[in-house]
């Protein structure tokens, strides 16, 4: 019976973990007027040396400049570590990133921006990058 | 597999290493509740699987879900299959809630007399690779956390309706992979003193006794001459009156070059599985998705659920089926017809060989993706815990992480575990020819269409090592 209760408190323990916690990270987050538009240069994306070319958009299409911008790049696959890059800004609201594909696969791009007034906002892109060159 | 009163035909010397006897180490696998201890940890890092799969964030690179499942654990399984045993089993917490089942059993019927056999958990490999496969389950920590508690569920299920170990001997994939791999595992569990156990009247090891459950899966220690279905549980070495069983070294190969019965279920889960770790690494380069196209462009097949089934389908039950069989045919007709036995019965004689070309090339995969990716847990853990308030790992993920050896040294390092199980593979094969007793040449023609097979597979799966890994999935279906 002792066997019985703790198999019965673990269980139980694993339930109330899963039905009781809150994380930070799936807060959601507001929605914004703001929105990136994605390039990649060269097309079609292959692995190496590349560059993002990002433009940041404000309400009524109003392009945003001066704006901290920074690209992370995951794989889908579990155990790839991550790509990073920070936008150079190039006017007009464009922002130039050079970046690095590491291998060949399906890439999830998530650009960073934090708006002059401090607000930051984010937006993720799916990518298919080919490992021939 | 034994049956109760044929002694093992495989000797293990007395004086070979015995991990029970090693101070500390000997002591906690016997105690009581070693194997809880060990499992308790195993069940914190599932409990991490469920919890983060269930509500973390839905990138794999970021969830300890997925990294667990498919870096770590899969990384390590094969490792520790190969240095020592059956540990991932040992250790394994989905029979945590299968002991309660087991407890609360009435009836405990015994599993169907047509199921006792691998055909169920071949079954289970072709659906779980290809549940893999279709859905992406590296890239999705929700489905990876879901394949963890439907174990769970599965285990506690089949524990509540039978009242053998009937989830890890005749169902669970995962069990049918350490089982076949165990084969080639340096320790085995035997007796110290076969002379104990002529003259044991309660057979207390498989049986059990008031305190300890006797073997789950009904192996009888004096003889087990195989380390197929046993899980390492120990439970024979905590029930036995006389500490008469030892968990002893013996040679990897000991078991690959001895008599498997000549089951067919057992010749196919040993072929197959080698069949399996070639396709799930095609998997992963672009040959794949050429192949995918042309199924949707050339044959109209638009299902890519259909297209995964049927390459797995082909390449995992169908090929190795036929492989198998015009091998052994060939093989027994190189035989002279007085000396000739059954077909399965030459085929149990080379399939063994498929156990180490299979394993190299599990590890030249799983390993891969260990090395690249088995440092990444660090980040992923700070993240997990900083999204819980807590920086005892500190206060911000560091995605700087390197692999666990140099990158020019990983397709070596796959190169050289092929080509070492490989060469495994065709001294069995060599072994069990020239053991035959049969001329020379007769030998030689015996050996000669495993040989073959066995080559060509490494071929293959050189080829497939050799290209560019490709980590796709759970963006869109190949266009």
């Amino acid at each position: 019976m002792f066997v019985n209760r703790n198999y019965c408190l673990l269980l139980g323990l694993l339930v109330l973990a899963l039905a009781s916690c809150s994380r930070q990270s799936q807060q959601p987050t507001p929605t914004s007027d703001y929105r990136f538009d994605l390039a990649v240069e060269p097309e079609p994306a292959a692995v190496g040396q590349t560059v993002l070319l990002v433009t940041l958009i404000g309400p009524d299409d109003t392009p945003i400049d001066e704006a901290q911008v920074s690209a992370r790049g995951d794989m889908t696959h579990a155990g790839m570590t991550p790509s990073f890059g920070e936008g150079e800004p190039e006017g007009e609201g464009r922002y130039r990133i050079p970046y690095v594909w590491t291998m060949g696969g399906d890439w999830l791009v998530t650009l960073h921006a934090v708006l002059p007034d401090g607000q930051e906002i984010e937006q993720t892109f799916d990518l298919a990058v080919s490992s021939g060159g | 597999m034994t049956a109760v009163g044929r002694p093992s035909s495989i000797e293990i010397q007395p004086t070979a290493l015995d991990l029970l006897r090693l101070p500390l180490l000997g002591s906690f696998l016997r105690w009581r509740w070693g194997r809880l201890a060990a499992q308790l940890v195993l069940l914190l890092g599932t409990a991490l699987i469920v919890y983060d799969g269930l509500t973390g964030p839905q990138l794999a690179p970021r969830n300890l879900a997925t990294v667990l499942a498919w870096v770590h654990y899969r990384g390590l399984v094969l490792l520790a299959l190969l240095l020592v045993g059956n540990l991932f089993c040992f250790a394994c917490p989905f029979t945590l809630p299968r002991t309660l089942a087991r407890r609360l059993s009435i009836d405990g019927r015994r599993w169907p007399r047509a199921l006792r056999n691998k055909w169920v958990s071949i079954g289970g490999l072709l659906l779980i690779f290809f549940l893999y496969e279709w859905l992406d389950l590296w890239a999705s920590p929700w489905l990876t956390a879901w394949v963890a508690l439907a174990y769970f569920v599965g285990s506690f299920a089949l524990e509540a309706v039978f009242k053998e170990s009937a989830f890890c001997k005749y169902v669970c994939p995962l069990g049918a992979f350490n089982f076949v791999y165990s084969t080639a595992s340096p320790f085995q569990i035997t007796a110290r003193d076969q002379a104990v156990c002529r003259s044991c009247p309660g057979k207390e090891c498989l049986n059990g006794s008031d305190q300890v459950l006797g073997c789950g899966t009904e192996l009888f220690v004096p003889t087990i001459d195989s380390n197929m279905d046993c899980t390492f549980c120990l439970d024979c070495a905590r029930a036995c009156p006389y500490d008469n069983v030892a968990l002893a070294r013996r040679p990897a190969w000991q078991e690959l070059v001895a008599k498997l019965p000549a089951r067919w279920d057992l010749i196919f889960l040993l072929t197959t599985m080698a069949f399996f770790g070639f396709f799930n690494a095609f998997g992963m380069v672009p040959p794949v998705y050429a192949l995918q196209r042309w199924m949707t462009t050339s044959v109209g097949i638009q299902s890519v659920a259909l297209q995964v089934g049927l390459i797995y389908a082909a390449g995992a039950i169908v090929l190795p089926g036929l492989l198998l069989t015009l091998t052994a045919v060939l093989s027994r007709r190189a035989r002279p017809p007085e000396r000739r036995g059954t077909l399965v019965q030459q085929a149990a004689r080379f399939a063994p060989a498929f156990v180490p070309l299979g394993a190299g090339i599990w590890l030249a995969h799983y390993g891969f993706h260990f090395i690249i990716g088995a440092a990444t847990l660090v980040p992923v853990a700070q993240s997990f815990l900083i999204d819980h308030g807590l920086t005892w790992l500190g206060g911000r993920a560091n995605w700087t992480v390197g692999f666990l050896v140099p990158v020019d040294l990983i397709l070596p390092l796959q190169v050289g575990a092929l080509m070492l199980g490989l060469l495994a593979a065709l001294a069995v094969v060599a072994r069990q020819g020239l053991a035959s007793g049969d001329r020379p040449l007769s030998a030689l023609l015996q050996l000669l269409p495993w040989a073959l097979v066995l080559t060509g597979l490494t071929i293959a799966s050189l080829a497939v090592f050799n290209l560019p890994m490709e980590m796709r999935g759970a963006l869109a279906a190949v266009p």
